[in-house]
């Protein structure tokens, strides 16, 4: 369901929290080890580079291609709303 | 040559410094100022002087960096700033002004507008030292007033400032507040290393030197006065521009839509000079911002890279299009890593002399920088609703800009109404094509006729 090109996706986690992981890894470095999965990504620094380098970790990590119209502050502000827009993609790519 | 001393402090170059300079040096030569830029800030309510004159004393206390004098260095070694130690804390110029039709003692401007453009030809640097910024204060109608804070390019960016207006509004409402650090120290690598690493950056200006994208000085160092046109739209236009975006695709597209409507506007320029067929290219910065050892986002500091949209006539036709393409170079960029690439190139840079940069450049692009100078600074200090000891109104960024290009055009938003700003260096443009390109902006924003 989740593909990835370059680290394997643990399975044994759910999607938000693998969400949370690649953004710590990848854009985020300073994001606490607790942080919840609703917390606000813009509060703790997730910036206008930040959201574009996120679309291309979607798309890398997750095999989900970002259209214009997905490409909402909504969509990018937690890893809860990052998680759910994964999962409409595979949805719909499944349908 | 040794830079350090017991009294000095030094921080070097950071990446994008050096190309700053070199701009700086452009406007230098077109009216004998520097990179400037006049932030404006419209305050409901009237202003506290004594309070201003306060402030304007605390302000090198409490950011020492603005203290900061710009040393060149000799040939092939990387500027820097030295901070010292034991400078007396001078206030930063602070002058009151008032439009004629408001009673008070201050000083009568005939517009802010005046004002505004005597401000951005000012030297803010003399001999690369302080002041750096100045402050200036103009009662523009009964109730309202504005506070521009006028500042160099080579310490500070639009993000940095809105920054420091934070900072300054915290202080105002406690003399006590602690303000951030002012600078972080940035790793240095070597030559080599930056050169191997900007690989990506310099084959794509290989393909990119094969393209003529004119801006309005058509590649010429000029001589002339920096201008500017300043609108804000109202809420219901503001609602309307609003429509216009979410036609596009999300609300983070903005930062595509605002290149897209820049490219347009310059695009009308180009036709008006009968270039039919011209490629458009822009230069847009992106933030790699550092932070302080506490945590805090580093206020003077540069952009540290810059993305580049390539964009042809026919790819300009329609707008929704346009943008997604846009959004498809952008994601492409970062995969070939270009952002790193570019700034490793920056950081490489550093090393040649200003004029030097200039004339390879002149070389690789036909004198060319690029089209024109734009950003999209979205929110103003986002969350800022009052301050100064008022509601804040408005804010925007007014840049003096370098030819070439000769142009640039801006846009940011505050309390939700839309503004843009066009720049330009008045020997660039006739005043109708200045009514070409505006024309041209609200048509695509606001759906107005171009004729």
């Amino acid at each position: 369901m989740y593909p990835s090109t370059s680290q394997p996706v643990d399975h044994t986690r759910d999607l938000e929290h693998i969400v949370l992981d690649v953004v710590r890894e990848n854009l985020l470095p300073d994001l606490p080890a607790d942080c919840a999965t609703d917390a606000d990504l813009f509060g703790v620094g997730l910036d206008s580079m930040g959201i574009m380098q996120m679309v291309l970790l979607l798309e890398e990590r997750f095999g989900c291609t970002v259209q214009p119209a997905d490409l909402t502050r909504l969509n990018f502000s937690t890893a809860t709303a990052l998680a759910m827009l994964i999962r409409g993609k595979a949805g719909a790519s499944d349908a | 040559m040794t830079f350090a001393s017991s009294q000095m402090q030094v921080f070097p170059f950071t990446p994008s410094d050096g190309f700053i300079l070199a701009l700086d040096g452009l406007c230098h030569r077109a009216w004998g100022g520097c990179l400037s830029v006049s932030t404006e800030i419209e305050i409901e309510g009237e202003p506290d002087l004594e309070k201003l004159r306060w402030l304007a004393h605390e302000i090198p206390r409490r950011f020492p960096f603005l203290g900061a004098v710009l040393q060149r260095g000799v040939l092939f070694q990387a500027p820097c700033w030295q901070l010292p130690t034991d400078s007396p804390s001078v206030p930063v110029p602070l002058e009151f002004h008032r439009l004629e039709d408001v009673s008070g003692d201050e000083p009568v401007v005939a517009s802010a507008n005046a004002l505004r453009k005597r401000l951005l030809k000012l030297p803010l640097h003399k001999n690369g030292g302080p002041p750096h910024l100045r402050l200036d204060v103009v009662r523009h109608q009964c109730g309202r007033w504005l506070l521009l804070i006028t500042w160099s390019h080579l310490l500070l960016d639009a993000v940095g400032i809105e920054l420091f207006v934070r900072a300054l509004a915290r202080l105002w409402d406690d003399s006590d507040a602690v303000v951030p650090g002012h600078r972080a120290q940035y790793p240095e690598v070597s030559a080599w290393q930056r050169f191997q690493d900007s690989e990506a950056i310099r084959k794509f200006f290989s393909h990119l030197s094969g393209k003529h994208f004119p801006s309005a000085s058509g590649g010429r160092y000029v001589k002339g006065d920096p201008l500017h046109l300043v609108e804000t739209f109202t809420d219901d236009e503001s609602r309307r521009f609003g429509e216009a975006l979410k036609s596009v695709g999300g609300d983070l597209m903005a930062v595509f839509f605002h290149a897209v409507l820049a490219a347009r506007a310059h695009r009308a320029l180009l036709h008006s000079r009968g270039m039919k067929h011209a490629t458009i290219m822009l230069r847009v910065p992106a933030q790699l911002r550092s932070k302080t050892p506490a945590g805090d986002p580093v206020i003077f500091q540069n952009h540290m890279t810059m993305l580049h949209y390539v964009l042809e006539n026919d790819e300009l036709d329609n707008i929704t299009s346009a943008c997604h393409l846009l959004m498809h170079q952008n994601v492409e960029q970062l995969r070939r890593k270009h952002h790193l690439s570019f700034s490793a190139f920056l950081s490489f840079a550093r090393h040649i002399p200003s004029g030097m940069m200039l004339r390879l450049i002149h070389w690789l692009h036909r004198g060319e920088l690029v089209s024109l100078f734009h950003s999209w600074t979205g929110t103003f200090a986002q969350g800022l609703d009052h301050a100064f000891g008022g509601r804040v109104l408005n804010g925007v960024h007014i840049p003096g800009i370098p030819a070439p290009a000769g142009s640039g055009i801006f846009f940011s938003n505050c309390q939700g109404r839309i503004s843009f700003v066009l720049s330009w260096v008045d020997s660039c443009l006739r005043a109708d094509e200045v009514a070409i390109m505006r024309k041209q902006l609200r048509h695509d924003l606001l759906g107005e006729p171009t004729s």
